[in-house]
């Protein structure tokens, strides 16, 4: 009895997680009479690849695609270059002095983005960083600067000091043995940080609202699409970008273990 | 820290590397995040709108006017919708929060032993929170569709539970609409960090239990439940803090036109998003941000209280 309810738990949860997603590749590769009726069923009974070749033919899908993997990219290289040595350091202080600073951290993003994205642009439109990859990417930072050093400082946490401790007899300097111990033995984490870091810049919509004018970044390209597009080209669009993140996620997923969220958490 | 007596010029002497290697963190933040946060604290004392916005810090200084207007004046346009957004954002706040909790707690029991797939099922499990937000709300703006959406499909035709298709994009039923892809997007990370707590509950505990013979219920809320207290702590208060400033959804579901004013899809930011964006607002749009701050700041500050207070009782 209590095997059979634990069974149908586990296969209503796996459909709701499934459902919409199978939804969207469905209705991006249905022929719009099967979508439009009034008694739509679940299952594909014809497959057409019409709405995809739409997309790609339209020339709307590479720029925003590129400049969204670009700004992704550089911001979580640049929060991963900002974060290192700090959440080294975190994760070697006293567990109260490492989660009250790591909160506070997080606090600071309490204050809504949308008012501090006007100050950005400003300060951007004088520093002639408006509508570029490299002023967009810095304004992902202050997203995901503070979940990259979540994540670090958790990974850190698992290197045992006492290794440390040998390299400082060896002669090793602080620095190069952040560099030549730390580091190798926490890329599990690192990689963690950086998916953590890559989702936090693919989601972006209220700075690129501000910051982008000519060159739309994903978020935008697929908001101001789906406000013209009907909705079988939207879900070729979202299908389309959304399957390499799945793929990417899925072969990183080993890394992507539980204790890296853990170790921030537990003492 | 050690407290042995050391001068504290000593002490930060010994710890200097640690100086060093935080100090870039801390220039990041310093000048990415605290600089524009005092000039948009600043702004919500001036009289930025269309006219004045090409002065920028250089508007008219108008004291707490904006504040007034936001707070006390009845007839000021920025007032329309605001007592609903407040409304809104709390009951989606709450709801959204406990739910992923409650969903992720409950299916990480359920991963915490062993069976035939586990591994599947858990790559399946993150899969929501693979998908973009933006792409979840465009994702379930297709599925709350009134005629051929999925939900009223599976409710009406299926399932016969309701005798008529409703609206759900439209009326009081919005907030669900946001509500629930919300929780379906979120609550993937919060049965990950559950389960890697679970993991850390030593077994003898559970072997005690068992030995005074416990009822499993009584096992969660002894031991799981309180052993888990730092992590749903911090969920809770991620929870609170990201889905008060929660606006991807919402804006891909309704657009601009976001939480008509004083409907129930209207969440604080699509507020505020309007007054600043559309109506050129951004004084007042600035002042009702520092007012959410300061509501957030004491929500927190009440959270960790009582995190605080019980965990003395505890000890």
């Amino acid at each position: 009895m209590k095997k059979i309810i634990f069974v149908l738990l586990m296969i209503f949860a796996v459909i709701f997680v499934l459902t919409p997603i199978y939804l969207m590749v469905k209705i991006s590769l249905s022929p719009p009479a099967e979508i439009l009726t009034a008694h739509p069923s679940l299952g594909m009974h014809a497959i057409t690849l019409k709405h995809w070749k739409a997309v790609i033919a339209s020339g709307e899908l590479l720029p925003p695609l590129s400049k969204s993997v670009i700004v992704a990219l550089m911001s979580v290289i640049l929060s991963l270059l900002l974060a290192i040595p700090g959440a080294y350091v975190l994760s070697r202080l006293p567990y109260r002095i490492s989660s009250a600073l790591l909160l506070f951290i997080f606090l600071v993003r309490m204050i809504p983005q949308i008012e501090i994205a006007l100050p950005i642009s400003v300060s951007f439109i004088r520093l002639g960083l408006l509508d570029t990859d490299l002023g967009l990417a810095l304004a992902h930072t202050l997203n995901v600067l503070p979940i990259v050093t979540w994540v670090l400082v958790s990974s850190f946490k698992a290197v045992p000091a006492d290794l440390e401790d040998q390299a400082a007899i060896d002669g090793c300097g602080k620095i190069r043995t952040l560099v030549k111990i730390v580091l190798p033995l926490s890329l599990p984490g690192i990689v963690v940080a950086a998916i953590f870091g890559f989702l936090g810049s693919w989601d972006e919509f209220i700075y690129a609202i501000y910051l982008c004018l000519a060159n739309k970044t994903l978020p935008l390209e697929v908001y101001y699409y789906i406000n013209r597009a009907s909705f079988f080209i939207a879900s070729a669009y979202a299908t389309i970008i959304t399957i390499p993140v799945i793929i990417v996620t899925y072969v990183m997923q080993k890394y992507l273990k539980s204790e890296y969220l853990a170790g921030a958490v537990k003492g | 820290m050690k407290k042995n007596g050391k001068s504290l010029w000593s002490r930060i002497k010994k710890y200097r590397f640690a100086y060093y290697f935080i100090l870039p963190t801390a220039l990041a933040m310093l000048f990415l995040h605290l600089s524009p946060i005092v000039q948009g604290i600043y702004m919500s004392f001036l009289r930025l709108n269309q006219f004045t916005l090409q002065q920028y810090l250089l508007a008219p200084f108008c004291g707490f006017d904006n504040y007034y207007k936001v707070l006390i004046n009845p007839d000021s346009p920025i007032r329309i919708g605001l007592f609903e957004a407040v409304r809104n954002t709390t009951i989606y706040t709450v709801i959204v929060t406990l739910g992923t909790l409650a969903i992720g707690i409950i299916v990480a029991l359920m991963m915490n032993r062993k069976f035939f797939g586990r591994p599947l099922v858990r790559t399946l499990f993150l899969f929501p929170w693979i998908v973009p937000t933006y792409v979840t709300g465009l994702l379930w703006g297709i599925i709350w569709l009134k005629q051929g959406g999925l939900v009223n499909v599976m409710l009406v035709d299926w399932l016969h539970i309701l005798p008529f298709k409703p609206s759900w994009l439209s009326g009081p039923n919005t907030i669900w609409a946001i509500i629930i892809p919300t929780i379906w997007r979120f609550w993937p990370l919060s049965m990950l960090m559950l389960l890697a707590g679970l993991q850390t509950i030593p077994d003898e505990l559970y072997e005690a239990a068992d030995i005074d013979g416990a009822s499993p219920w009584r096992k969660f809320w002894m031991i799981t439940w309180p052993m888990l207290k730092p992590v749903w702590f911090i969920l809770i208060l991620f929870g609170l803090i990201y889905n008060t400033y929660s606006f991807n959804i919402v804006i891909m579901m309704f657009g601009f036109g976001a939480g008509y004013p004083g409907e129930w899809g209207d969440l604080m930011m699509t507020n505020i998003f309007r007054n600043s964006f559309q109506l050129w607002n951004f004084g007042t749009g600035a002042a009702t941000s520092v007012l959410l701050l300061i509501v957030m700041i004491v929500v927190v500050n009440v959270w960790f209280t009582y995190f605080k207070k019980s965990e003395e009782l505890r000890n």
